[in-house]
């Protein structure tokens, strides 16, 4: 009897059901292993720090998290909303088509759908409610559009897969772009058509001097997605810089174009990025001491075996992987998703021949989807709490949209190169 | 001790936590940004690539992450898997609750010692530019077990009040 494996075992199942703290209880389930199993405690202080260390990659997260936090406070969102509903508005149930462009500029900006879901979010579900859309329907609009955000670079899951994977940072960045933009396409057409069966309002049309108008407010802001991928692709800056830099353009435009944001506001920023950071950090930290004793124990191993006792067909695989991660999604926090149950399947994905950046945009695009996924899908609590909706309500409207998007992730899943086109032509 | 005086002990107290948790991991977030912003500015724009700035940056990613997640744990934001544990009578939420704490509690007070001597020898190892040793990098490590097994055994010391005063059914 493997006591050790055993113990790994009882605590990570403890971690689900007692409610401890998914972090915490990685490090304490690992310390409980490292007893029984007669390795040296001091183990998982080393694996947690060593890697933290070495993983400089990793620093993108706390950047784009910092980035997103300014964005949201500095008018910088309120710039890409008013620019999005010059663009959109004037169509048959435009503000919800606003909703959709407005969350595609914000995704450029910032790589977290929460990020999305709780800034841009609040002006979105407002913009809706005041131009006589029901609440579900603007909460359910507005959490399918935030599952954009970490599809379309620049992307904080992207980064994590990078970090385990080995992927191309750059590459996974590029991968995203079109499945981005098609999970958008594909909610405005659905947007289009519900407008027209619920007979939802035409938007306020803007004439050309008033979008100019509204553009060059709202030019700065827009520079951003431009600043960050621009100088990550044209080589200029590294990804984790791009972060930084976007970052400070974020301040620099808050401070002295929009004039939304003093000392005071800044530091309450920083304060809420380090501790997002730290919750962060400590999942992906904490995961790689669990990740030594998933792969000493051979587990990934015994997961592909199972697996392709199963079949070896790779396309069937890839439909139980997606199933198996959407179920994932729709009870697990993405991080924990992406630092504990990603790198089981990795080893399986290799031997099937599957391109890693596909595979990465895939299962990002699928825990997305989880996220405004019933019963536990994060972004459906976000939205449900701005827009004072009940809950069951917001579900009510948001699974056809989730159906939609789920179209959309068969389509990317089994025609690869919509994932791999872009980084192709960029010389993957 | 008069209420005065046990007020200005919790007030003591609690800027000793804020210290690490609050203060030390927002100046080294600060410090992480602004280094890298150095650091862009630097190499691209007067064309000297500097090492120091990149060691530095991690060295202060290190800081915020491990007392960032004492921060978070201040306000109970760490990510958690709540599905059993919401459908559970307040009674065996507490149950829950204790259990999970205990575990945490045991494994982290275990890890202490052994996690300091790793620390104390890493201080033979030092980063190439800023020649800072290894056991300050990582120290804040120790700074997150100790303030855990605090927060923790705080959190296990009201709930056991809870159920022997039969507050909790």
């Amino acid at each position: 009897m493997n006591w050790a494996l055993l113990v790994f075992l009882l605590g990570f199942i403890s971690i689900f059901i007692l409610r401890i703290p998914i972090a915490l209880g990685m490090l304490m389930t690992s310390t409980f292993y490292c007893l029984v199993a007669g390795i040296d405690i001091s183990l998982v202080a080393e694996k947690v720090l060593t890697n933290l260390f070495a993983k400089y990659i990793i620093m993108a997260v706390p950047l784009f998290v910092f980035t997103a936090n300014v964005m949201n406070t500095g008018r910088v969102t309120e710039m890409v909303f008013s620019f999005a509903n010059g663009l959109v508005g004037r169509f048959r149930g435009g503000m919800g088509h606003v909703n959709v462009v407005a969350s595609i500029i914000f995704s450029g900006m910032t790589g977290s759908a929460v990020a999305d879901a709780s800034g841009l979010g609040i002006m979105e579900i407002e913009g809706m409610r005041q131009h006589g859309y029901p609440d579900d329907f603007s909460a359910a609009v507005t959490s399918s559009s935030a599952t954009i955000g970490p599809i379309f670079p620049p992307s904080i899951p992207m980064v994590f897969y990078a970090m385990l994977s080995g992927a191309s940072i750059g590459n996974l960045f590029l991968g995203g772009m079109v499945p981005g933009l098609l999970i958008g396409l594909a909610l405005m057409g659905y947007i289009a058509i519900i407008s027209k069966i619920r007979n939802y309002p035409y938007g306020a049309k803007y004439t050309l001097r008033q979008f100019v108008a509204y553009t060059i407010k709202a030019f700065p802001a827009l520079l951003t997605p431009v600043i960050l991928l621009g100088g990550i692709y044209s080589g200029v800056v590294t990804p984790t810089e791009a972060g930084a830099l976007a970052a400070f353009w974020a301040i620099l435009i808050s401070v002295f174009v929009y004039r939304a944001m003093g000392p005071k506001a800044l530091w309450k920023v920083i304060v809420q990025s380090m501790r997002t950071t730290g919750t962060l950090s400590i999942i992906v930290g904490a995961a790689f001491t669990f990740s030594f004793i998933v792969a000493r124990e051979h587990i990934p191993d015994a997961i592909a075996g199972f697996m392709l006792g199963i079949t070896d067909n790779k396309y069937v695989l890839l439909l139980v992987i997606n199933i198996l991660f959407l179920l994932l999604g729709m009870f697990i926090d993405t991080s924990t998703i992406t630092v504990v149950f990603i790198p089981m399947v990795l080893p399986l994905v290799i031997s099937l021949g599957i391109d890693l950046v596909h595979f990465g945009v895939v299962v990002v695009l699928n825990m997305m989807i989880g996220l405004s996924t019933p019963p536990m899908g994060m972004l459906l609590f976000i939205v449900s709490g701005i827009s004072d909706c009940p809950l069951g309500k917001v579900i009510k409207q948001a699974i056809p949209m989730v159906l939609v998007m789920i179209a959309v992730l068969l389509l990317i899943t089994y025609v690869p190169d919509i994932v791999l086109f872009i980084p192709r032509t960029f010389g993957f | 001790m008069s209420a005065e005086k046990s007020s200005a002990w919790r007030r003591v107290g609690q800027l000793l936590i804020d210290i690490p948790e609050k203060y030390v991991s927002s100046l080294a977030f600060l410090t992480l940004f602004v280094v890298f912003v150095v650091q862009i500015f630097f190499r691209y724009v007067l064309n000297r690539p500097l090492i120091w700035p990149y060691e530095l940056s991690i060295f202060a990613f290190i800081w915020t992450a491990v007392l960032g997640a004492c921060f978070a744990k201040r306000y109970n934001a760490h990510v958690v898997f709540s599905l059993v544990y919401d459908r559970m009578s307040p009674l065996g939420q507490l149950i829950f609750r204790l259990i999970g704490n205990f575990l945490i509690f045991t494994a982290f007070s275990i890890a202490l010692y052994p996690t300091f001597d790793f620390v104390k020898f890493m201080r033979i190892d030092k980063s190439v530019a800023l020649k800072i040793p290894f056991d300050i990098a990582f120290g804040p490590y120790l700074i997150f077990l100790a303030l855990i097994i605090g927060r923790v055994g705080y959190d296990l010391y009201t709930d056991i009040r809870k159920l022997a005063k039969g507050e909790v059914r």
